[in-house]
C-alpha cells in the first residue's frame, strides 16, 4: 500500500513539474503578446490622439493587463511629478521595479528598454515607426515561440511522466 | 507660487543651480536662456546672472553658459519628452506649462510651403512665469459697467506691463459678478493659450464660473464661431492688430456683444495712426480705455479714460 502511495506521489510530481514548465512557456507568450497589445495601445494613442508620452501611458493604463499597468501608471506618475529625469531613466526605472517579476527574459527587457531611448525623439512618424518597428519584433517572436511552444509544452509533459516512471523503476 | 514650482519647470542640472539661488519665485517674471550666454532672470525691476553653482554673479564670465544639449534637454523636458505632441506650439514659436507658464522658442526654423514647420536648432528659451494676480483690476472695474452694462473696453500698454494679467481679472469679474453688476457670459478667445493659460486643454487660470474658453484657436474666426454657438454677452481677446481681427470685431458688435480686448501700444493717440485700427478709433466703438505703464513699487501703475479722453481714474495721467 505504501509503495503504491509512494509511486503515485512520484508520478504526480514529476507530471506536475513536467507540467510546470509547460506553463510557464505558455504563460511567458501571454506575457510578450499582452506587452505587444501595450505597445499597440500606445501607438494607437499616439497616432490618433497626438497625445504626450505622459498622457499616453495614462490612457493605456486601464486597457492592459496587470503588471503592464503598473508599469503604464509609473511612467505617467514620474513624467507628471517632473522628477527631472530623462524619459529613457524614467523608462528604465520602472522596468526594474514594475516588470521584475514578470514572465520576461533579460534580453526582452534590454530591449524594452531601448525603446524607452528611443520615444519622444522627433516627430509622430518617429514614434509610430519605433513603435511600430518593435511591435513587428514581438510579433516574430511570438508566432515562432507559438510555433515551437506546441512541441516544447508537449516535451514538457511527456518527459514530466517518463521521468517519474524512470524514477520509480530506478527506486523499485 | 513655490520655489520648487518654479524649479520643477526644469531638468535636473537647471532646477539645481535655480533651486539654491537665492531668490524668491514669485518675484521671477521671466528666465532667458541663450547658447553660450547667461542665464538671466528677470525679477520684480531687475537682472540677476546666475554662476554654476546657483549664485547670484555680477560678471558675465563668472555666469553659467547653457550649451545646445542643456536647451534641448529642457526642451525635451517641458514637452513632457514629447516635442512631437506640442508641433503646432512650436510652429507659433511658444509651448505653454502646467500653470499657464510660457516658453518662447527661438533658433533656425525649418520653412516648408512658407510657413515655419519646426525648429532644426533652438538657440534660445524665454520662459516667461505666469503670476496670476486676482483683484488686479478691482479698482477700476466700476468704470467698465454702463448703463447696458459692460462698456467696450480696449487695454494698452507696451509689452510686459501687464495686459493679460489685468484682462485676465477683469474676465473673472465680469464673469462672476461685482457689486456693480451680475455676472455674464463671457467668450474669450486665448489665441496663444496666456489668458486661460491652459495645458493639455485644461485652463490653469481662474477665468470665472461663466466663461467659455476657446483655447489656441485664430482670434478672428473663434470670436464669430463663439458668437454662432455659445451667445456671449462679451467677448474678450488679447492682442488685436489683424485686418481680420478688425472685421471680427465689427461682426461682433453688429450682434449685441461686447468686447473687452487688448492692443500693443503706447496710447490712444498712437493707435490712431495705425491704418487699420483708425476706423474704429474714430468710430468712438471702445467706451473705455485702459492704458497700464511699467509698475512701479510692485503696484499697477494704469489710467483709464473714456472715448472723449476724459481721465476717469487711475494712479497716473499720461
Amino acid at each position: 500500500m505504501v509503495k503504491i502511495l509512494g509511486i503515485l506521489m512520484i508520478l504526480l510530481g514529476a507530471a506536475g513539474t513536467g507540467l510546470k514548465y509547460s506553463n510557464e512557456i505558455r504563460e511567458y507568450i501571454e506575457s510578450l503578446q499582452e506587452l505587444r497589445r501595450m505597445i499597440e495601445y500606445i501607438k494607437g494613442e499616439i497616432n490618433y490622439r497626438n497625445c504626450s508620452l505622459a498622457e499616453a501611458f495614462h490612457g493605456v493604463e486601464k486597457k492592459v493587463k496587470k503588471p503592464y499597468n503598473q508599469f503604464c501608471r509609473g511612467i505617467y506618475q514620474q513624467i507628471e511629478d517632473g522628477t527631472g529625469c530623462s524619459f529613457s531613466e524614467i523608462f528604465m526605472r520602472c522596468i526594474q521595479k514594475e516588470l521584475n517579476h514578470v514572465l520576461l527574459k533579460n534580453d526582452d527587457k534590454e530591449q524594452l528598454g531601448l525603446i524607452g531611448e528611443q520615444l519622444g525623439y522627433l516627430d509622430k512618424e518617429m514614434q509610430i515607426h519605433n513603435l511600430e518597428h518593435y511591435g513587428m519584433e514581438l510579433e516574430d517572436k511570438i508566432s515562432r515561440l507559438k510555433k515551437e511552444s506546441k512541441d516544447k509544452m508537449k516535451l514538457c509533459n511527456c518527459l514530466g511522466i517518463v521521468g517519474g516512471l524512470f524514477l520509480i523503476i530506478i527506486l523499485l | 507660487m513655490e520655489k520648487n514650482e518654479l524649479c520643477r519647470l526644469f531638468p535636473e542640472k537647471i532646477r539645481t543651480m535655480i533651486d539654491k539661488l537665492p531668490i524668491r519665485a514669485d518675484e521671477v517674471r521671466e528666465i532667458r536662456f541663450r547658447i553660450q550666454n547667461p542665464i538671466f532672470l528677470y525679477l520684480d525691476g531687475k537682472e540677476v546672472m546666475m554662476d554654476k553653482n546657483g549664485q547670484v554673479c555680477k560678471e558675465i564670465n563668472e555666469s553659467y553658459k547653457p550649451t545646445k544639449e542643456d536647451l534641448e534637454e529642457i526642451l525635451s523636458y517641458i514637452s513632457e519628452f514629447s516635442i512631437y505632441a506640442f508641433e503646432e506650439e512650436i510652429k507659433q514659436g511658444f509651448l505653454t506649462l502646467r500653470g499657464g507658464h510660457r516658453v518662447g522658442i527661438v533658433g533656425k526654423p525649418v520653412i516648408e510651403n512658407g510657413k515655419i514647420k519646426t525648429f532644426q536648432y533652438i538657440i534660445g528659451l524665454n520662459f516667461r512665469i505666469s503670476h496670476e494676480i486676482k483683484g488686479v483690476a478691482s479698482e477700476l472695474i466700476r468704470h467698465l459697467y454702463g448703463s447696458n452694462g459692460v462698456r467696450n473696453t480696449l487695454i494698452i500698454s507696451p509689452p510686459g506691463f501687464g495686459k493679460t494679467t489685468m484682462l485676465r481679472d477683469i474676465i473673472r469679474m465680469i464673469s462672476d459678478g461685482t457689486t456693480y453688476g451680475e455676472g455674464q457670459t463671457v467668450g474669450v478667445v486665448d489665441e496663444r493659450s496666456e489668458i486661460g493659460g491652459s495645458y493639455l486643454g485644461i485652463p490653469q487660470n481662474d477665468l470665472g464660473s461663466r466663461t467659455d474658453l476657446l483655447d489656441a484657436c485664430p482670434k478672428a474666426e473663434g470670436m464669430i464661431l463663439l458668437v454662432r454657438s455659445m451667445s456671449p454677452k462679451v467677448i474678450a481677446v488679447d492682442e488685436l492688430g489683424g485686418e481680420d481681427d478688425i472685421k471680427a470685431v465689427d461682426h461682433i458688435l453688429r450682434s449685441g456683444c461686447k468686447i473687452i480686448a487688448t492692443i500693443h501700444g503706447e496710447n490712444v493717440e498712437e493707435l490712431s495712426h495705425n491704418r487699420r485700427l483708425k476706423g474704429i478709433l474714430e468710430e468712438n466703438i471702445f467706451e473705455r480705455y485702459i492704458i497700464l505703464r511699467s509698475p512701479q513699487s510692485g503696484k499697477k501703475n494704469y489710467a483709464i479714460y473714456n472715448s472723449k479722453m476724459d481721465l476717469l481714474g487711475g494712479s497716473s495721467k499720461w
